[in-house]
């Protein structure tokens, strides 16, 4: 019973998703419907989520110790339903007729999928919530086929992501060789000295390939490949959402089994992350730095914004968990907003930064919320961004991992440049649209609108980005 | 007055009326107009109240205000002010009531930009009040955002340009500062308090390498602030482009920042770096002296040459700071008033001369005098200021600065005096042209009414008296400053 209970959520979700493709089946062609089914799960599995938080007794691991529900369980599923809500908002207008019952559906599956991630308490249950999230989202990736490059793209994101998910599955079958055991319910590392020279090493190799799955989906240098050429052709909405959402969910998984003591114990496994970490936050900001195309320089500075949630796992301890926690909280609702405003800005074409031109005075409301998504993304006090690194950077330098806070904070001016680049081309010589003197060349000034429910989403996220510096302390100091 | 929040108050003022000025109807243009006015002479009011109540002749902090933002990694919201905040503070709200009075003759989007007027105010008297060190980037980032609208919408044919470039290095000037202020907490204390971080850094207790690398990054943020050179090619440019309410609040305030920034954060916090960084900055200073008046002497166009004689002018302030004895402190302090005071009056000016005639071309504006006898009478007066006449404002604080800069790098202070002489000969020649000379055939005209309007009188007169009210009688400021200028000289043993 209790465990019926403490996975409301994760049932509410699942039958809506299966739920919706059945009443298609049944009533085709009421995607308004399905529309607000898809809501409504969403938030009443957030209610569930509430429910469990609050009531005594339901924490603790279930099914043979293969799931966990506790404190990071619910911060996840609220954080995950919260961002599903606002991708449905967002695509209230472009998603309203037509394949409706596919896109809410996997939708929501992929969201289950997360949550599974995030729950799970074996590397066999995460293997399955991982593949349970990429799924629908291949699929999703393409479900507006006539948009140029979106076949290509899922094709793409497919083909890469089995391939990283085959060699993060040889991972864990080498890990069970060398550790006997697929659980991480308490730790799936033991503690320094348990293990011998032969088995570590052993350890390390099946470390290593898992890594290499999850860094798949959280786009960590050098896994990042697939990520430019995907976010810039496949459907907006979907990209918005896979470059957000699975990001939260694997980071907290990758939590969940390295734990705060796997850097001080195995200083291999420690450096390897930390050069994937630098690698990351370099390569990412210096060459989103060069980028036109704005879904590709979102897509670089998620290779950045990685490797900033890396240093999480270099330094350990209870501060990095907070701090990681509350960035990707941020992260979460910045990168969102950012990607939406991308999505207003056209649905089914490359945005190039000319694209930005003079958005200011077209749509200020937009244009504003673009601009506090990004400078939270990039730091900037006293919006919430700011708080999440610089408590990233407090845990990193007091782990001891000074050198890595620096570059990090070095690599955050760079990433100041291209942030600053859209913000110039929005607010640049603005014009206001009152203004009668027309000048040559200014015929972009035409005033732009918005679907009102993708700029409710936007203001949203714009709102979290800014505000949850100000008020959200509390998630910051655990 | 004990124990009630002034420094809150005169933070909350200008905010309370932005929202007012949000929440009434664009239409109403004359009401937000006056309600500007309004709020603008209340925070004067309430400076000048702080001033009246300010005990003479103590250098530390009063009036201190603190509440925890973020205990957990020690932020907070802390204000307080003293000897050299408080100039700066009343320049502030003095301009800014000028400017709302001046901005009674706008016509277009007055709402914003009387919005804009005030979310700009919060700014400048939050960076001289803050002492935090997020508190104090706060407020420094939010200055910048009303005054690039400023010149993005209100500027003149190149405003674009002009905008973007002030954006541009001022913001990438103020992120290499944001990382200089997190190297002050990470090396420092382990707090942003910045009278705890200025407390470390006086008992020494930042190594000498780690003091070069934080005042290398706050220098550059302060730098572009100033403007020091070479870092002052956005000036001209923005000067140029900006509406007359912009140039003035940033000639007259924004450019004070910087050098704030220098003698608060800089000198308290990292004495070692300062003195062995203080010929080099000494020198830059003299550099941008002459360099200043020198490229000044060349313009064309009279906003520009305000805007290079600023440079020059805020020269001397560099001297003062890079001098860092009492009589260099208490002439950068001095000069940094002043110079608000008297080029505030001249970007008015300058202003008003281009309302009238459509042009700021030197070569074309003839016989301001016959045309508006009382324009030709300020604006003559304002030239004299700003080229140092003594027994007016620029004086004082030019000829204190360069006392200070004697005592400590007399050969590099010795090559400032070309300026000074290249400063009387560009104003001069100016004032001989614009206000004298008798028009040409293809002088710009102008018919209009011969008598300045009231509003812009407003804007000018206060100024002038105080201009003329320092130059003669500047002891109750020096009494003000030089407490805070002493401490500060012990500081680095000058």
């Amino acid at each position: 019973m209790n465990e019926l209970l403490a996975f409301s959520p994760e049932i509410v979700i699942t039958l809506a998703g299966v739920g919706v493709i059945l009443f298609d089946a049944i009533w085709p062609g009421r995607g308004r419907v399905e529309r607000w089914i898809t809501l409504g799960a969403m938030a009443a599995a957030a209610a569930c989520a509430i429910f469990i938080a609050l009531t005594p007794g339901l924490y603790g691991l279930y099914f043979q110790g293969a799931m966990r529900v506790d404190v990071t369980t619910t911060f996840a599923r609220l954080v995950f339903m919260a961002a599903g809500a606002l991708i449905v908002l967002s695509s209230w207008a472009t998603q309203g007729e037509g394949d409706t019952a596919e896109y809410y559906g996997l939708l929501l599956l992929s969201l289950l999928g997360e949550s599974v991630i995030v729950t799970a308490q074996t590397l066999l249950v995460l293997f399955i919530g991982i593949e349970l999230l990429a799924l629908p989202c291949y699929a999703l990736m393409a479900i507006r086929k006539h948009k140029p490059g979106a076949v290509r793209a899922a094709l793409k994101y497919f083909l890469l992501g089995m391939f990283a998910s085959i060699v993060m599955l040889y991972g864990v079958a080498i890990l069970f060789g060398s550790l006997q055991t697929i659980s991480y319910a308490n730790g799936l590392f033991p503690a320094a000295g348990v293990l011998d020279a032969a088995r570590t090493s052993v350890a390390m190799v099946g470390f290593l390939f898992l890594f290499v799955g999850l860094g798949f989906k959280v786009t960590a240098f050098p896994f990042h490949f697939w990520s430019p050429d995907v976010y810039a052709s496949g459907s907006t909405p979907v990209v918005a959402y896979v470059a957000t959402v699975p990001k939260v969910a694997v980071m907290l998984a990758l939590w969940r089994i390295l734990g705060p003591g796997f850097g001080a114990a195995y200083p291999l496994g420690q450096m390897f992350i930390a050069v994937v970490a630098v690698t990351s936050m370099v390569y990412g900001n210096v060459v989103a730095l060069l980028q036109d195309d704005v879904r590709r320089m979102l897509a670089y500075a998620g290779v950045a914004n990685a490797g900033y949630m890396l240093m999480a796992f270099v330094a350990g301890g209870a501060a990095s968990h907070h701090a990681l926690g509350f960035f990707l909280v941020v992260y979460t609702f910045a990168n969102l907003g950012a990607f939406l405003v991308v999505m207003a800005m056209g649905v089914d074409r490359s945005i190039s930064m000319r694209d930005f031109s003079g958005l200011g005075a077209r749509n200020g409301v937009l244009a504003a919320a673009m601009a506090l998504c990004l400078f939270s993304l990039a730091g900037t006090p006293p919006l919430a961004g700011f708080f999440g690194k610089f408590a990233l950077f407090k845990a990193t330098v007091d782990g001891g991992f000074a050198w890595l806070a620096l570059i990090a904070l070095v690599t955050t001016v760079v990433s100041v440049g291209y942030y600053l680049k859209i913000a110039t081309q929005m607010y640049g010589g603005i014009v206001t649209p009152q203004e009668d003197d027309a000048e040559p060349g200014r015929e972009l000034a035409a005033p732009f609108r918005v679907a009102p429910a993708l700029t409710g989403a936007i203001l949203a996220c714009a709102a979290a980005a800014a505000l949850l510096g100000l008020f959200g302390v509390g998630l910051l100091t655990g | 007055m004990k124990g009630t929040p002034v420094l809150t108050m005169l933070l909350l003022v200008p905010l309370a009326a932005s929202v007012v000025v949000l929440l009434l109807p664009a239409s109403q243009a004359k009401i937000i107009k006056w309600f500007t006015v309004a709020a603008t002479a209340l925070a004067l009011g309430v400076s000048v109240a702080i001033a009246t109540a300010f005990p003479v002749g103590s250098a530390g902090m009063q009036l201190l205000e603190s509440v925890p933002w973020v205990p957990a990694v020690g932020m907070a919201y802390k204000v307080g002010v003293d000897g050299l905040s408080l100039p700066l503070v009343l320049l502030t709200t003095l301009l800014c009531f000028l400017s709302a009075l001046y901005t009674l003759r706008l016509e277009k989007q007055v709402k914003v930009f009387c919005f804009l007027l005030l979310l700009l105010q919060i700014g400048m008297i939050g960076v001289f009040l803050a002492l935090d060190a997020v508190l104090f980037y706060v407020f420094w980032e939010l200055v910048l955002v009303p005054m690039f609208f400023m010149i993005g919408i209100w500027g003149g044919e190149n405003r674009r340009y002009a905008s973007v470039k002030f954006f541009i290095y001022t913001l990438i000037g103020s992120v290499v500062m944001l990382l200089g202020l997190l190297l002050l907490y990470f090396w420092g204390p382990r707090t942003f308090d910045m009278q705890a971080i200025i407390a470390w850094g006086q008992a020494g207790k930042f190594t000498l390498e780690q003091q070069y690398w934080i005042f290398g990054a706050l220098f550059l943020g302060f730098a572009v602030k100033v403007p020091i050179f070479p870092f002052h090619t956005w000036l001209p440019d923005a000067h140029v482009e900006a509406p007359t309410v912009g140039s003035v609040l940033l000639a007259g305030v924004l450019l004070k920042m910087g050098g704030y920034g220098l003698l608060r954060v800089s000198l308290g916090a990292l004495p070692q770096a300062f003195i062995d960084f203080s010929p080099y900055l000494a020198a830059l200073g003299v550099i941008g002296i002459v360099y200043g008046a020198a490229v000044a002497l060349t313009q064309k166009d009279l906003k520009k040459m305000v805007a290079y004689s600023s440079v020059s002018h805020m020269g001397f302030v560099v001297l003062g700071i890079a001098a860092a004895n009492a009589a260099g402190v208490d002439g950068a302090a001095m000069q940094m008033f002043t110079h608000g005071i008297i080029t505030g009056m001249l970007f008015f000016l300058v202003g008003m001369i281009y309302e009238r005639y459509h042009t700021k071309e030197i070569a074309k504006l003839r016989g301001v005098i016959t045309a508006v006898p009382a324009l030709g009478v300020i604006f003559t007066f304002a030239c004299f200021a700003s080229l140092g006449l003594p027994g007016l404002a620029g004086f004082v604080g030019e000829f204190t600065s360069l006392m200070g800069g004697l005592q400590t790098f007399p050969v590099t202070t010795a090559f400032a005096v070309i300026g000074i002489v290249l400063t009387a000969a560009y104003f001069l020649r100016t004032m001989q042209s614009v206000v004298f000379a008798p028009p040409e055939e293809d002088s710009a005209r102008y018919d209009g009414p011969k008598t300045m309007a009231w509003t812009e009188l407003a804007a000018v007169l206060p100024l002038a008296v105080i201009a003329l009210t320092i130059g003669v009688f500047p002891a109750p400021f020096f009494n003000l400053v030089d407490p805070v200028a002493q401490a500060l000289a012990k500081i680095v043993g000058r």
